[in-house]
């Protein structure tokens, strides 16, 4: 009898090392997806072109011809390691995955995936379809961080967590996550007047920091 | 959310130091495959060879060289920068906030390297070279520094794995070399010795590998 029970103990164990280490799997995929999308972020920089009695002022120049470039890469930059920063917290004790998880998962993929191209279209020159090009980039963000709290709602009512071990994200930093989803939201209609829609992102980063660290010093939540 | 750090349990507290430890090996793998995607998309600026006879494409070789000793020199800093990542991270036990922000600071400039690289590399001729080359040094620069004030974060931070050796502390030699960068950017400017900046950058690799050959790191 005690031999069953330590048999079946042993398979108990074997499953939840099989569902460990397939949920391992899912997180590396998307590491590595966010890896190569981050990376791809600089195929997009423009070499400035210089004829070749070009001196190094003409090549400063048109370096700073290019800056409209630079600023999308930089902001993508930001964006994509902010997302992987939230997705590596919101995995951090993860037990297993269920169907769910990996279908939103995937979502959350494809907007990583398709956040160079936006940042290309984001570099494009022009003015005129400025606003087009710009809620584009804000639609997939939106996506991005809906994805995320769809994620931590369900692991925060679910049983994919590792016992004894609490939530990574709670209830008030899923509110933190709606409000930064709420300020990208909010900057598409301000792109169709005005190009200082990009403060709307700004805000959103900075208010969700600020949250963040009340939160850290008021000793609710360890830092990262 | 409770602190669970300070829970007593004793194997909930493993639990939470194998999370602490699975957390620490996501950010290696994850800057890995950043690191390991911006050295191969060096291969991407090579450029393309043309001609229709056995000599027109040796011709269009030659013509190439400006882009092969950018790509050269590139693979080699990112494998170093690798390497050094590499042997900080094995005694790396957990996270915090601030090693992740230095540890995207250093990848940010992994990933401008093959940028870099393509404007080092330039088009046709080799004129703003100065300014080309400044770039390059200076992203370099920035890439040593952000390496030195995260080893220093991460031995000073706790958050190595207990039981686990220090890593070499030899900041003395890294912050050479990234001086040895800076130095390069003024030289590259001179006229008539520019072009030799380049070799700044070697004689400070050969002195801090003999120096550490004689230190037995």
């Amino acid at each position: 009898m005690t031999d069953h029970t330590a048999q079946s103990a042993q398979r108990t164990e074997t499953a939840r090392e099989v569902e460990r280490v397939a949920a391992e799997r899912v997180i590396f995929f998307s590491d590595a997806v966010a890896a190569i999308a981050i990376t791809l972020l600089a195929l997009a920089l423009p070499v400035p072109s210089v004829h070749a009695s070009a001196s190094n002022h003409t090549m400063l120049t048109a370096l700073y011809g290019e800056r409209t470039a630079y600023l999308p890469f930089v902001i993508s930059f930001v964006v994509i390691g902010a997302h992987w920063r939230a997705h590596h917290r919101l995995f951090r004790s993860i037990a297993r995955l269920d169907r769910y998880v990996i279908a939103v998962n995937m979502v959350w993929l494809l907007m990583i995936i398709i956040t160079p191209y936006a940042t290309r279209v984001l570099a494009l020159p022009g003015d005129n379809d400025f606003g087009v090009r710009f809620s584009l980039y804000a639609i997939i963000q939106v996506i991005t961080l809906l994805a995320l709290w769809l994620m931590s709602r369900h692991l925060r009512h679910g049983k994919l967590l590792r016992a004894g071990v609490p939530p990574p994200l709670t209830a008030f930093d899923e509110s933190v996550v709606l409000v930064a989803t709420g300020m990208f939201a909010i900057s598409i209609p301000i792109s169709f007047a005005t190009p200082w829609a990009y403060l709307c992102w700004v805000a959103s980063g900075v208010i969700s920091r600020w949250v963040r660290r009340a939160q850290v010093w008021s000793g609710h939540e360890q830092p990262e | 959310m409770t602190n669970h750090g300070g829970d007593s349990e004793p194997d909930s507290t493993e639990e939470s130091g194998e999370v602490e430890l699975i957390s620490a090996e996501r950010l290696v793998f994850f800057s890995d495959a950043v690191v390991a995607i911006a050295i191969t998309l060096l291969a991407l600026n090579l450029p393309d060879l043309n001609g229709h006879s056995n000599p027109e494409v040796l011709k269009s070789m030659r013509h190439a060289t400006a882009a092969y000793l950018p790509f050269l020199i590139s693979f080699v800093v990112i494998a170093a920068h690798w390497r050094a990542h590499h042997r900080l991270y094995q005694f790396v036990g957990r996270l915090d906030s601030r090693l992740i922000t230095i540890d995207m600071v250093w990848l940010l400039m992994i990933i401008i390297t093959p940028y870099a690289t393509r404007v080092l590399s330039g088009g046709h001729g080799s004129q703003g070279f100065e300014v080309r080359f400044s770039f390059y040094a200076a992203i370099q620069v920035i890439t040593m520094v952000t390496f030195v004030v995260m080893r220093r974060h991460i031995r000073n931070g706790g958050l190595l794995r207990p039981g686990a050796p220090s890593p070499p502390a030899d900041d003395i030699s890294l912050l050479f070399v990234a001086a040895a960068f800076a130095v390069s950017i003024p030289i590259a400017f001179v006229p008539g010795v520019g072009e030799f900046a380049y070799l700044v950058w070697v004689g400070a690799v050969f002195i801090v590998r003999a120096r550490r050959r004689a230190r037995g790191y």
